[in-house]
């Protein structure tokens, strides 16, 4: 299986919202789409699923034009939404059937997706009440109230209006998920979840590529894409400015994040060597606290350079010389085409 | 041009099933028929009880007491057989004096009203060679006489009066409509003749007709609309689009939309059909249930309908389909208008054009058929599409058209529906991921290629 889009672009009028965007996903795995708001990321989404008409371009999955037909495709958008006053039971039964699942396998897939997601409770209200004992009149006698002998009312189904938004969107990606697609969306997964919600969303997301699923996945959290795609394209005003591969993209950048840290101890006196050595050697301090420098240098040489002649002066405790991280990658190119425009 | 596939529609029954049972089972639609099913049910009973009775029992009579005091032969016997030509009047009730003296004044308290038929003879200001006949009745107050037997009444009387008139001088009933009928001078050109004593009940028949059109497709746009943008503005059309196509949820909301309308309206038929049977049960009429129709403002539609020719089951086609045809054409306008919308706040604006069209077609053809007796005028509202929806069957029916003018307007008005899923089938899909103000019926045409193109609107259903 395979993912191609191919030159997409799309115009409103005179105005370039999308300027042709390729990728490709020759296998499973992660493909991130960055860009700062108002990018394309979303419209570069809808084009490639096929919701908004294209000025050029192509989609294919498997050699066929993408589209519901052709792909099993789950997704989250960044504008979703619940039927406010519908079950939601109901809600999800309908989203199953219409990608194909029906019956008894959707109500499985649901009851699995619910204990995943921690919905349970609101899918199934009555399930977890303790069992009251039932009331059986033996006598003429009216039935006596109170106590045990009180049946507890069962809970009406719940509806999307009486959840909170991070429970609204554990339902949406349920309904993205239920028919187990081939090929998942997610625009902006993450965004208003708590750091809890955020943790079961990012283990599903690990369950899906362990799945052996094709993800195309837009965020604002670079830590959370760093940490799942393998491919990406960083958009800035509907253009691509950085596409590829991120290890190749981190090593053409090389290692120039240096962290530093001497023994707290021996500061001040190591801290003013520090201090010395950056400025003779013209390496950037970027952080300093208590010991711990970040610095940023031109590559490994001045890397070495700096730490022969740290190693008689100061006490290291720390030496750690790293890749850029995405969200550095990401506010530079960004940063610089704003600058250039 | 019209590039409606196969796939385009997958996912309709779907839609379809999830609308209509969601509908069915909201509070407020359950509510809506029920009272619906209540308020009909009640209709006729209570309007044959309440209504312009002034709060006294509809056919209550009383007691009546009928003085001849004329030199004509009302006798027991020819007052019963005119009694009974008048099914809701009480024979018991009736009491024959030959003079007022032989009233029972003892019963005063129980009677309600004295008849005296007198006898006026001729004087030089009344113009009137012979003499006169005269009922006076005398209601006594606090009477339980309603208005409508009142009328009755008088009528009854009349007829009692003719009928021993008749047989005072042996003529036979024959013999005297001849001699006492009437010479009226008539100055009006042939066509108005011809047209004038079928003018009023063809008028009521349009304007039944016309009425059920409106309310019908009132009803299926606002549920259209309802629906539409209800999914619209709860942002989950964008989701849905990658399961199925845009036409096919629109189509399945469409049809659940005129489901429901249709499920309202046997609702309301099934609650007249209760009506009349309660209205019989409670024994309101002695005179039969005709009767109690008719008191009940029924008569309208069955006079209307009688003065028609009988149902064909070519008439009952030439109905049906145009009333689907309309319900079509607006049904896609009102989808059309819908899907332009983002949040419920536009939904009754996007009520405009539809609203427009049916209460115009409403308006014209009422107008029309009351204003012109003109077959050409006729068969051209039959014709124009829309407006044909409201005229073409009335006019195919009371024969002002052939059925092969009616098959034409079915054609036309089929081509404005092909022309409107053009339309759709362009733009449904940029529309129905579209977030901004309402957009006009005219911006919408534009967006489809018709009409002038601006540089914002490009082909397939861009919106800037």
């Amino acid at each position: 299986m395979s993912l191609i889009v191919n030159d997409l672009s799309k115009k409103y009028g005179e105005k370039t919202v999308l300027d042709h965007l390729s990728f490709q996903m020759p296998g499973p795995g992660v493909y991130a789409l960055l860009g700062t708001n108002g990018a394309g990321k979303t419209t570069a989404i809808r084009m490639i699923l096929g919701m908004l008409a294209k000025n050029t371009g192509e989609v294919f999955w498997n050699d066929k034009p993408l589209s519901c037909e052709t792909c099993n495709i789950g997704y989250l958008a960044e504008e979703r939404g619940l039927y406010p006053k519908y079950s939601l039971m109901d809600q999800l039964l309908y989203f199953a059937s219409l990608r194909g699942v029906t019956g008894e396998e959707a109500r499985v897939r649901i009851r699995k997706l619910a204990k995943r997601l921690q919905v349970e409770e609101y899918l199934y209200p009555n399930e977890n009440a303790a069992p009251a004992p039932s009331i059986v009149s033996t006598s003429k006698s009216p039935l006596r109230l109170g106590g045990a002998a009180v049946r507890k009312k069962p809970e009406k189904p719940k509806v999307a209006d009486q959840l909170s938004k991070g429970n609204q969107q554990k339902i949406q990606l349920m309904a993205a998920l239920i028919s187990d697609p081939e090929l998942i969306v997610l625009d902006e997964p993450m965004s208003g979840l708590d750091p809890v919600n955020t943790d079961l969303f990012r283990d599903i997301i690990r369950d899906e590529i362990a799945k052996g699923k094709y993800l195309i996945m837009s965020s604002h959290q670079m830590a959370t894409v760093e940490e799942f795609c393998t491919d990406l394209t960083i958009l800035d005003h509907s253009k691509v400015i950085l596409q590829g591969n991120l290890n190749d993209i981190k090593k053409s950048y090389g290692r120039v994040n240096l962290h530093l840290k001497v023994d707290p101890d021996a500061l001040p006196a190591a801290g003013k060597v520090v201090a010395d050595l950056s400025q003779q050697m013209n390496i950037p301090i970027l952080s300093e606290k208590e010991g711990e420098y970040q610095m940023k240098v031109t590559g490994q040489e001045q890397a070495g350079e700096l730490l022969s002649k740290l190693v008689p002066q100061a006490p290291i405790i720390t030496f750690d010389l790293r890749e850029p991280s995405l969200h550095e990658i990401f506010v530079e190119k960004v940063g610089g085409a704003q600058e250039d425009a | 041009m019209l590039n409606i596939r196969k796939e385009d529609l997958q996912g309709t029954g779907k839609v379809y099933r999830f609308t209509i049972t969601q509908m069915l089972k909201a509070k407020a639609n359950i509510i809506s028929l029920i009272v619906l099913f209540v308020i009909t049910s009640l209709s006729l009973p209570l309007r044959t009880l309440l209504q312009d009775f002034g709060g006294k029992t509809p056919f209550a009579l009383g007691s009546i007491t009928v003085v001849n005091n004329t030199r004509l032969a009302v006798t027991e016997d020819l007052l019963s057989s005119v009694i009974e030509g008048y099914s809701v009047l009480d024979r018991d009730a009736f009491t024959l004096a030959s003079s007022p003296d032989q009233v029972d004044y003892a019963s005063l308290d129980v009677l309600d009203a004295v008849v005296l038929l007198e006898e006026k003879e001729p004087s030089e200001t009344s113009g009137r060679e012979g003499s006169s006949y005269v009922a006076a009745i005398r209601a006594l107050p606090d009477n339980t006489i309603s208005d409508f037997s009142m009328s009755l009444l008088k009528s009854a009387m009349n007829d009692l009066l003719l009928q021993a008139r008749i047989q005072g001088v042996s003529l036979s009933e024959e013999a005297y409509d001849i001699l006492s009928a009437g010479v009226e001078i008539e100055d009006s050109s042939l066509e108005s003749y011809l047209d004038d004593d079928e003018n009023s009940s063809h008028f009521l028949l349009q304007m039944v007709y016309s009425v059920i059109i409106m309310m019908v497709s009132t009803y299926a746009i606002s549920y259209i609309i309802q629906t539409i943008v209800e999914e619209k503005s709860s942002k989950l059309v964008e989701f849905l689009v990658v399961s199925i196509r845009p036409l096919g949820l629109i189509l399945g909301k469409i049809l659940a939309a005129l489901t429901f309308v249709a499920t309202m309206f046997l609702v309301m038929v099934l609650g007249l059909f209760c009506s009349t049977v309660v209205s019989g049960l409670i024994g309101i009429s002695k005179m039969g249930m005709a009767n109690v129709i008719a008191l009940a403002g029924i008569s309208s539609v069955s006079s209307a309908g009688a003065a028609a020719a009988p149902a064909s089951p070519l008439v009952i086609l030439a109905f049906v389909v145009s009333i689907l045809l309309g319900l079509i054409t607006f049904s896609i306008l009102a989808g059309l208008s819908a899907a332009g919308c983002s949040s419920m706040e536009d939904s009754q604006s996007a009520m405009g054009i539809s609203m427009l069209l049916i209460m115009g077609g409403y308006m014209i053809s009422i107008m029309i058929s009351a204003g012109t007796g003109n077959d050409a005028v006729h068969t051209v509202l039959s014709l124009v599409p829309v407006l044909s929806v409201y005229c073409a069957p009335v006019n195919f029916l009371l024969g002002r058209i052939g059925f092969g003018v009616l098959c034409i307007a079915w054609i036309l008005q089929f081509l404005v529906i092909a022309f409107l899923a053009v339309v759709a089938s362009r733009v449904y899909e940029g529309l129905l991921v579209y977030r901004g103000s309402h957009l006009s019926f005219g911006q919408i045409l534009k967006m489809a290629g018709f009409g002038r193109k601006t540089a914002k609107n490009q082909k397939g259903g861009d919106l800037a």
